[in-house]
């Protein structure tokens, strides 16, 4: 409960500075000063306050900081920054001058210095949240050079990713991008497009991304139906403290020739270098001490590893703060995208790998004119997530968050070029918004609680429906609360209620109360023991219900499909140890249980000679993730493994659940040399999996062809001044593998980046 | 760690050694009389490496050689059906597409000799015939 007076005290310090920036001219006292770390480098960002009053700011990209407007007298300076001591210097203010302050700041291990926010919607320590949260910096994913944030998310143990879909601790097999029981978030809003339920990855801001969580086991307790198996939760930066600050990133490389001769034969550029190149600019700006905001851009070509597989993306996105009292503020978040590309989605054969296949179906069966595993199309998004904040009083503040998802899809016609009809692609939106309550009634009790409500409006050549609604499709409400009660200095004990319901079409509707409760026993200094049992929810995705087109692959819609529900059990061991002259390890152990029913899983359907999403009776998905983390004293090493052990079961078969590795293995190390150079690698291994679904394969050769999964990365950065360049290699080793049925992993390629910051 | 780098140099995900493809070539004799044009939406010689035992099993098309669309109103057609996944075929034959719905389909000729199993070498051909009575279609499922 400290930590939630720490986050009230810092928000409404915030507040009162912003207040107090706007009215300072009637004081006439300077500090200045410049920070820097022992090897006399600047460190920008270090928070610079004034003890005792709410005045402050924030060092910049120099490390140089300036506070103006004070009184004469003595005050104290407090600086802080995340991986280093906190220092405080007392100052004598001379009347009318300009003290000069130079710090230097001595560094400390980061290891219990992470603040999650997806564990209760709110901040809080990582070390003492009662539930298994990883965690992605910006840092993590600049000096991977990430573009799009799978690639960052692959890195994460326990997470895998099978085309656009995220699997938390084999939460989901390969379901043709068709619904996720992983809630992807944008700063806390759900990403749910009006079709498949999820935001393509490759949509989001990866330049503009302050950290990424990912929850993992059920969430639905707090976050609704779509948590079933997790969350990530993409956090953008936050609005500038300094007057402006501006970026640039621009990368490019290309996609080494795959290995084989006989796949490089295969494809008339299979024997070329693929180039893929992207450039970012980014603007950040506080135009008063009441409004905020930034902006970025990017576009990003690449030509793709196989035939057809070439994409151009550009968004842009934008958020903005205005405050324009000290108890109310309001964010905006808009974003756009636009993305034209060669839907790879299988093979000619596993000798042939990079052209894509093309199958009959039946009343078709000339090859010649039958769709091939390549269908292009164009996509727009716009997404638009509103927040308004209201701050009462010291212990209580709620806020109202708006939501709105608009997607057009056009297909492209092979022949022509040209885009198709709308009628033969995809319209739709998805709109809603959730008011959320946060009450402190004392120093260890904290209560939040809200309403949701959300609904869709999809017309789609590849959907079809029954619903009666001609507006707002499968609408959500839900109502949830959470509280957090500090019984004593030891022991946490953390209770979420979430009752939702779902009208699935005019006729048929479903509701669902979720309770999960959770302890945490902070006893031994640096340590947390968890225990968390709970229910989750989850309505199937309008895709999994309505996909009727035989187009590509034969799927037929299931109006039968009944919401799946699960209940999970994960005991966890999180801790830190004392910083020694080696530095410091962290760890965190988890075992897991969930166990679910009306599991939904697709299965070919003989009767229907297709594919269709079915219930299965029940299904169990155990294991046990163990996370490591070491890092030397001022982090000049620091290095990771983590793995991840799951025993899946289709009960009433007694079978493996399909496309779940039963071993995951993720490592990095990486090391920071004097002088701005850093270098770093990292490794993936996914053991293939105990059960490949083989009804594929009745369609598309060698489909059920996987093997395991390695991938090694090495990447190396040098900064100097305002600018940074890095190196990457990604699948150093050439390794080939399946990256989800019928379609080969991503080879060997080379990145050089650039970057420039003012 | 270390040992697993090294494990990920034996490069994993490995092409087929060769491209495991033969031909069928082979020669329809047609006798009697041909179905009226609304009855014959389709013809074609199709070989399936398996038994089918209803008409869903038409749907194991990975597991099937089918030909372009046969020509109608012959006495006789040669065919040669190329790039076809080598191993042995157990039912093989013209089928008819007698109607608008996608399962209407049924054999009219089946290929007999050696009880209908013939085996496409890696590269190589193999000839078979089929005699195709419209009116005196062969039973379906076999038995």
């Amino acid at each position: 409960m400290m930590h939630a007076r720490c986050h009230i005290a810092r928000l409404l310090s915030s507040l009162m500075l912003v207040a107090v920036l706007g009215s300072s001219s009637a004081w006439s006292q300077q500090i200045e000063g410049r920070v820097t770390d022992e090897d006399g480098l600047p460190l920008p960002g270090v928070n610079v306050l004034v003890e005792g009053t709410n005045l402050g700011t924030a060092a910049d990209q120099d490390g140089r900081y300036l506070l103006d407007g004070l009184d004469a007298g003595t005050v104290v300076l407090r600086f802080s920054a995340i991986g280093f001591f906190t220092q405080t210097q007392t100052v004598r203010i001379v009347p009318g001058a300009t003290t000069i302050v130079d710090v230097v700041m001595a560094f400390k291990t980061l290891l219990s210095d992470e603040v999650v926010v997806t564990a209760s919607r709110r901040e809080q320590p990582a070390l003492s949240v009662p539930v298994s949260v990883s965690v992605l910096s910006a840092e993590d994913l600049s000096s991977r050079n990430t573009v799009v944030l799978d690639e960052a998310l692959r890195t994460v143990s326990g997470v895998n990713i099978l085309g656009n879909q995220i699997n938390v601790r084999g939460s989901s097999g390969f379901a043709y991008n068709t619904g996720s029981r992983v809630l992807l978030m944008l700063d806390g809003m759900p990403l749910l497009t009006p079709d498949s339920d999820g935001v393509p990855l490759e949509a989001l801001p990866a330049t503009e991304i302050k950290q990424i969580e990912v929850l993992k086991g059920p969430g639905s307790a707090l976050y609704g139906g779509g948590a079933l198996g997790g969350v990530v939760n993409v956090i953008t930066r936050d609005l500038p403290d300094v007057r402006q600050a501006t970026e640039i990133r621009s990368f490019a490389g290309v996609w080494d020739p795959v290995r084989h001769e006989v796949w490089r034969n295969g494809w008339v550029h299979g024997d070329e270098y693929r180039p893929f190149w992207g450039v970012s600019a980014s603007h950040a700006r506080r135009s008063s001490p009441s409004l905020a905001w930034w902006t970025s851009v990017t576009f990003r070509r690449d030509a793709g590893y196989t035939a057809l597989s070439g994409r151009d993306v550009l968004h842009a996105f934008g958020k903005a703060a205005w405050q324009p009292t000290s108890s109310l503020r309001v964010e905006t978040l808009l974003g756009i995208m636009a993305r034209q590309r060669d839907n790879f989605i299988f093979w000619e054969s596993a000798r042939n790998p990079l052209t894509p296949g093309r199958i009959s179906f039946g009343d078709t069966p000339d090859p010649a004119s039958s769709p091939n595993g390549a269908p292009d199309d164009f996509v727009r998004q716009i997404s638009f997530l509103p927040v308004i904040r209201h701050f009462v009083n010291a212990s209580f503040y709620h806020e109202l968050r708006l939501r709105g998802f608009g997607t057009l899809v056009q297909p492209i016609d092979d022949q022509t070029g040209q885009r198709k009809d709308i009628q033969e692609g995809t319209l739709g939106a998805r709109y809603g918004g959730e008011w959320q309550a946060n009450w402190i009634p004392s120093s260890s009790r904290r209560v939040t609680l809200g309403l949701s409500r959300d609904a869709l409006t999809t017309k789609s050549s590849f959907f079809v429906t029954n619903d009666g609604d001609r507006l707002g499709g499968q609408p959500e409400m839900a109502a949830f609360v959470h509280g957090e009660q500090q019984v004593n200095e030891e022991w946490q004990l953390v209770g979420g209620l979430r009752l939702d319901h779902y009208r699935i079409d005019a006729s048929d509707s479903e509701a669902r109360v979720s309770p999960k409760i959770s302890v945490a026993w902070t006893g031994w200094t640096n340590n947390t023991l968890r225990a968390a049992v709970g229910d989750g929810f989850r309505v199937p995705s309008f895709a999994e219900r309505f996909t009727d087109n035989r187009e590509f692959l034969p799927i037929i819609r299931n109006l039968e499909l009944r919401p799946e529900i699960s209940r999970s059990f994960e005991i966890g061991w999180r801790g830190v140890s004392r910083e020694a002259s080696w530095g410091a390890v962290s760890w965190d152990l988890s075992l897991f249980h969930n166990q679910y029913e009306r599991f939904i899983e697709p299965r070919l359907v003989p009767q229907e000679q297709a594919f269709q999403f079915v219930n299965l009776d029940e299904a169990t998905i155990r294991g046990s993730e163990v996370m490591l983390e070491w890092q030397a004293v001022r982090g000049t090493w620091k290095a990771s493994l983590g793995h991840t052990w799951l025993a899946t079961e289709e009960n009433d078969t007694g079978e493996p659940l399909p496309f779940r590795p039963e071993h995951q293995i993720v490592g990095s190390v990486e090391a920071t040399v004097a002088g701005g150079l850093r270098a770093g690698a990292d490794y993936r291994f996914l053991s293939e999996p105990d059960r490949i679904e083989t009804d594929f394969a009745r369609f598309v050769t060698d489909a059920d062809q996987m093997v395991d999964t390695r991938v090694l990365d090495v990447r190396a950065s040098y900064d100097h001044g305002s600018f940074r360049f890095g190196v990457l290699v990604q699948n150093v080793l050439e390794y080939h593998y399946v990256d989800r049925p019928a379609i080969l992993g991503e080879p060997r390629r080379f990145t050089i980046q650039l970057t420039w910051k003012q | 760690m270390a040992c697993l780098f090294l494990a990920a140099c034996d490069s994993g995900l490995q092409p087929p050694e060769d491209d495991g493809t033969g031909t069928i070539q082979g020669t329809i004799v047609y006798t009697d009389s041909w179905p009226s044009e609304a009855e014959l939406e389709d013809l074609r010689f199709i070989a399936m490496r398996f038994v089918p035992q209803d008409t869903t099993d038409f749907f194991r098309l990975n597991e099937m050689a089918i030909s372009q669309g046969l020509p109608t109103g012959v006495d006789r057609h040669e065919f040669r059906l190329e790039n076809v996944q080598a191993g042995t075929y157990f039912y093989s034959g013209v089928a008819q597409k007698y109607g608008p719905e996608l399962l209407d389909w049924r054999p009219v000729g089946l290929v007999e000799s050696d009880g209908g199993v013939f085996t496409v070498p890696r590269g190589g051909t193999v000839t078979v015939s089929v005699v195709v009575d419209f009116d005196n279609p062969p039973l379906f499922p076999p038995r």
